[in-house]
């Protein structure tokens, strides 16, 4: 099987070697535990991504490499996450899943004129309008992550598995059991909201 | 004619071709007469390129926590060193 650039050698995984295993947890740990997080809450997420690793280190050896590493890892902490919550036989308090969502302006109406619904306030200019000079600024790196942390759970989960892990929607859709529609609305908002941070932060140099 | 503010609804769909290939033209038509809708799908593509690039490994404490928790139950280490 051809192998993606991206994807470790999976022989060493498969004889359960530390040094790959450890790059493994390091690169995916924190994609699997924002799935976790937007099936089961912020309260047991770091619990359940713990048993999934133990369920990985576990069946390393038995990959077969049908579906891409990072897929099996998503269903794995996606069938903890849920088998977990049957166990629990409760449904997640709202208060876990419901971080406010503080908007974003560029879906706001009064961001565009009532008649012709052209822009009222325009997207800003950008100075610094490369990756490579973005990627420079640490205090912009510090407000991204900032941001990413206070997504509402399912937003900041599609969004890493789109965005930074480049998962289908279908595959998205299976590991968080919503539909694709839905996906593509979290996606746009979370995408928006990380752009306005970008902004403000060409603007003011801040967050 | 599409207007601005379903140009900022729809962009995500366009970027990541989603739409049904006449609204695509629209959208595109939109574009071509918009300098500002072009800055903006200019920016979300970007924000995109932007966050891709920039990863965010797990931080070394987190590693050694799922390490352990592993060695822990396999009653040793984790393969050899």
């Amino acid at each position: 099987m051809s192998q993606a650039p991206d994807s470790p050698d999976l022989a060493p995984l498969r004889r359960q070697d530390h040094a790959a295993f450890e790059a493994l947890v390091r690169n995916h740990h924190r994609p699997m535990l924002a799935v976790a997080r937007a099936i089961v809450g912020d309260s047991l997420a770091e619990e359940v991504v713990q048993e999934a690793w133990v369920s990985v280190y576990r069946n390393l050896p038995g990959f077969e490499g049908r579906s891409s590493l990072k897929t099996w890892l998503f269903s794995i902490v996606s069938n903890q996450a849920k088998t977990r919550l049957r166990k629990e036989k409760r449904v997640i308090a709202f208060d876990d899943l419901s971080v406010p969502d503080t908007g974003v302006d560029y879906l706001d109406s009064g961001r565009f004129h009532a008649g012709n619904g052209h822009w009222k306030t325009p997207p800003p200019g950008w100075h610094l309008d490369s990756p490579d000079q973005l990627l420079e600024q640490s205090q912009l790196q510090h407000c991204i992550d900032h941001t990413l942390k206070v997504l509402p759970p399912q937003q900041r989960a599609v969004f890493l598995l789109r965005d930074i892990e480049q998962q289908e929607l279908a595959a998205i859709c299976n590991i968080l059991e919503v539909t694709e529609s839905y996906v593509r609305v979290l996606l746009h908002r979370a995408r928006l909201k990380l752009m306005q941070v970008i902004d403000r932060y060409q603007e003011t140099g801040e967050c | 004619m599409l207007k601005c503010k379903d140009i900022a609804h729809e962009a995500s769909d366009y970027v990541e071709h989603h739409q049904h290939w006449w609204r695509r033209l629209l959208f595109r038509l939109h574009l071509f007469l918009c300098a500002n809708c072009r800055r903006f799908v200019r920016h979300l593509r970007l924000t995109r390129q932007f966050i891709r690039r920039r990863g965010a490994p797990a931080s070394p404490q987190e590693v050694e926590q799922v390490l352990s928790q592993v060695e822990s139950r396999h009653g040793g280490s984790t393969g050899a060193q």
